[in-house]
């Protein structure tokens, strides 16, 4: 693979890679690191990218991969839990405004999701990969991500439907 | 839009059965100004994907690093270093053990060494012979 085409390719993946890893890590910054990281390894390993047919899922997959390393680490967790109180005090004082901020607004219903749940419903919703990338890159079956979607965004019907009964009141 | 189809799609929405493009018509939907009042409950949750998808990476973009090449070469002088390290360790623990044989050897090679450095010194003085012998030539004529 030439170095043209692998900057294109970069160029149309980028930003799904900052999503997902900010959805991940829950933070611009470590997210911004991510990229970078997996950015400066794919230049590195250029000369084996030839053999490699789909580049854009292989690219989410490392994102992926190294989030969840990530997150593993001592230090990222440390930080995870001081964002993670940082956010919550964000969408507590106003939940409609700054979806710019540190947090989005669709980490507010993607809370209670547990992060394999996070990680399908973001390539599903926000990415919009069919099935077989999305198994593809979580190397999970196409059954499995179908049933973790599926659970994920039930959660969060339940969590919207309960949400809009505390707004109006029914007196149920 | 179908009300009716919006519904439908939205419960193949929840199963995880709908295809991208019905899921596309649902985004579509729930981003209108207004919709139907039994709906209102999923706006915010489709309104946030919307937003969601907007979002840009604008941080720095590594590209192909001039460096490369240092870094190969940084990497190979690290191999080489602890390489060297290995190789100076064996030596030392080698040289810490040595055998009967390496002792004798080390004593010979003192001796032969001490020999060596006294035929040297006999050669000098065989040296101060010649230039004798020379200078003697040039003013004693034999013929």
């Amino acid at each position: 693979m030439d170095e043209k085409t692998l900057l294109k390719r970069i160029l149309t993946v980028q930003d799904s890679m900052f999503r997902l890893a900010k959805r991940l890590l829950t933070s611009t910054e470590e997210a911004e690191d991510a990229v970078q990281e997996v950015i400066t390894k794919l230049w590195v390993n250029i000369s084996e990218m030839a053999t490699i047919t789909n580049i854009e899922g292989y690219t989410m997959t490392m994102t992926k991969n190294y989030c969840l390393d990530r997150l593993k680490s001592k230090q990222a967790s440390q930080l995870r839990l001081a964002h993670y109180h940082h956010d919550k005090a964000n969408t507590s004082l106003d939940k409609q405004i700054d979806a710019r901020d540190a947090v989005s607004k669709l980490m507010v219903f993607m809370e209670d999701l547990s992060k394999q749940q996070q990680l399908v419903l973001q390539l599903r919703d926000i990415e919009q990969y069919d099935f077989k990338t999305i198994a593809q890159i979580t190397k999970l079956s196409e059954g499995a991500v179908r049933v973790a979607l599926s659970r994920a965004r039930k959660k969060i019907k339940a969590q919207l439907i309960k949400a809009h009964n505390h707004g109006i009141e029914t007196g149920s | 839009m179908e009300l009716k189809q919006v519904h439908k799609y939205l419960d193949l929405y929840f199963e995880g059965q709908a295809t991208i493009e019905q899921e596309a018509i649902l985004m579509d939907y729930f981003t209108q100004p207004v919709i139907d009042v039994k709906l209102a409950q999923f706006k915010p949750y489709f309104e946030a994907i919307t937003g969601e998808r907007k979002e840009t990476y604008n941080g720095q973009l590594p590209v192909k690093p001039s460096s490369k090449n240092n870094w190969r070469r940084a990497v190979a002088i690290a191999a080489v270093a602890v390489f060297g390290f290995f190789i100076t360790q064996i030596n030392d623990t080698q040289v810490i053990q040595p055998t009967t044989e390496e002792l004798v050897f080390e004593e010979f090679k003192a001796h032969m060494y001490f020999v060596s450095q006294k035929l040297n010194k006999g050669h000098e003085g065989l040296a101060h012979m010649e230039t004798f012998n020379q200078t003697a030539n040039k003013f004693i004529k034999t013929d």
